[in-house]
């Protein structure tokens, strides 16, 4: 190029007062106000003053030649993300030559985006004891690693499913979750929206088992039962129900029903009382009848008392 | 036992009763057949009445168990009533009386026990 110039300089001289077309006779121009723009992590795009006379130009990324443009702006793709390049381009004419380069920009491309936030969390107790959460996965150019599990804020597990089932958690409880994504870069998404659920209700105690009703008499009737089996709580007692009416509770394992009709028949069931007072299933039903009412009617008086004839 | 309105109610058959005692109510106690062949200090007394077929409320009665006797000299106390426990026989002999006047009454008695109203009473006097 130098020896080019050297050459304009000298036919100017030695034509001297003779018209001559400079695009045929001089080097283009350098293009001017190069300026360079990140757009997104694999691409720059790169915009320059027109320069008169020029076919076209050539773009240079870190000092070497990677492509042509036909107007004044260039778009350098397949860049790596967070990546700095310096940038220059030069205007070539019709002859094929080239001028000068541009002054120098420097640019870094955007870094790669964190995974998307986790959508769609959705919380449901499954028992007094468990939630379980599912969400959508996060999208990710590099791949989700796993998501971060928060539970009030805290975070309690990580996962690399879509679900979680959260355990050992207290009956009748309400808990708060959010879900994040972290990536294969270790960049993490903001906290999806929270979801709570709340625990159901500990199930009561088994109900007492063989549960008996026999008439005592015109006016009472014995109730006696057996202990549940195994429960999660101690039993601490026993509600007793006669014809579907609470009558009584009892830390004992039978019952007393006084003051009942002769001849009568009831139906009476059970339940257990576990220590924390929560009841349990009843017990299936019994029933019995009072005994036929007691005669409490004299006989009439004797009549006719007289003395004997002899 | 007694109730004063008993008592009341019955004095004035005191004279018919006394006539059916000397009609041969009253025997003397000891050996011998009816008549006394010595002097005597205590008498018999021979007692019948109509067993009752109802029950206080008019319903069949198929429990009776037996009757209680009850009698006293007419001018004791009503604390002083002697009660003797007898079966089902509508009849009894009291024995071991002193000479006096005499009321007797009876009830009856079912299985459970329920005791029925005092018969109406009846004076005897007893004496020689």
């Amino acid at each position: 190029m130098r020896p080019l110039r050297f050459t304009f300089a000298a036919l100017l001289i030695l034509t001297a007062g003779t018209l001559v077309q400079p695009s045929a006779v001089f080097d283009p121009g350098k293009p001017k106000d190069l300026t360079a723009k990140a757009d997104g992590p694999h691409a720059v795009d790169l915009d320059w003053k027109n320069v008169r006379g020029s076919e076209g130009y050539y773009v240079y990324r870190d000092g070497s030649r990677v492509g042509s443009a036909e107007n004044s702006d260039y778009r350098d793709e397949g860049l790596q993300p967070a990546t700095t390049y310096v940038y220059r381009v030069s205007a070539f004419d019709d002859d094929g030559d080239e001028g000068d380069q541009s002054n120098a920009v420097q640019v870094t491309t955007d870094p790669l985006p964190g995974p998307s936030v986790p959508a769609h969390l959705v919380a449901s107790a499954a028992g007094p004891y468990r939630i379980d959460l599912a969400w959508s996965p996060s999208d990710s150019e590099v791949g989700v690693a796993f998501y971060r599990v928060l539970r009030d804020g805290e975070e309690i597990s990580t996962t690399g499913d879509t679900s979680y089932s959260d355990s050992n958690l207290e009956p009748e409880t309400e808990y708060r979750y959010r879900v994040s994504a972290v990536d294969a870069l270790g960049n993490e998404s903001d906290p999806s929206e929270p979801a709570s659920a709340t625990t159901e209700m500990e199930p009561g105690p088994p109900p007492p088992r063989n549960l008996s009703a026999i008439a005592e008499s015109s006016t009472q009737i014995n109730l006696a039962w057996s202990p549940p089996g195994a429960s999660a709580h101690p039993v601490q007692g026993y509600n007793v129900y006669r014809d579907g009416e609470a009558i009584g509770f009892v830390v004992s394992t039978a019952f007393a029903d006084a003051g009942r009709s002769p001849a009568t028949t009831y139906r009476y069931t059970a339940s257990s009382v576990d220590t924390r007072g929560v009841e349990g299933e009843l017990s299936d039903e019994v029933s019995a009848t009072t005994d036929a009412p007691t005669d409490v009617i004299p006989p009439s008086a004797p009549t006719g008392l007289r003395l004997a004839g002899g | 036992m007694w109730r004063e309105r008993d008592m009341r109610v019955n004095v004035p058959m005191l004279g018919a009763a006394l006539a059916f005692a000397f009609a041969g109510g009253c025997t003397p106690d000891g050996p011998g057949t009816g008549i006394p062949t010595h002097p005597s200090d205590t008498w018999s007394v021979t007692l019948e009445w109509d067993a009752p077929t109802t029950d206080a409320v008019g319903r069949p009665l198929d429990d009776l168990s037996g009757y209680r006797l009850y009698y006293r000299e007419m001018d004791a106390d009503a604390g002083s009533d002697v009660m003797i426990e007898l079966g089902a026989d509508t009849r009894v002999t009291v024995a071991g009386l002193a000479a006096g006047d005499y009321l007797f009454a009876v009830t009856a008695l079912d299985t459970l026990g329920n005791e029925s109203d005092l018969s109406d009473p009846l004076p005897v006097q007893v004496s020689p």
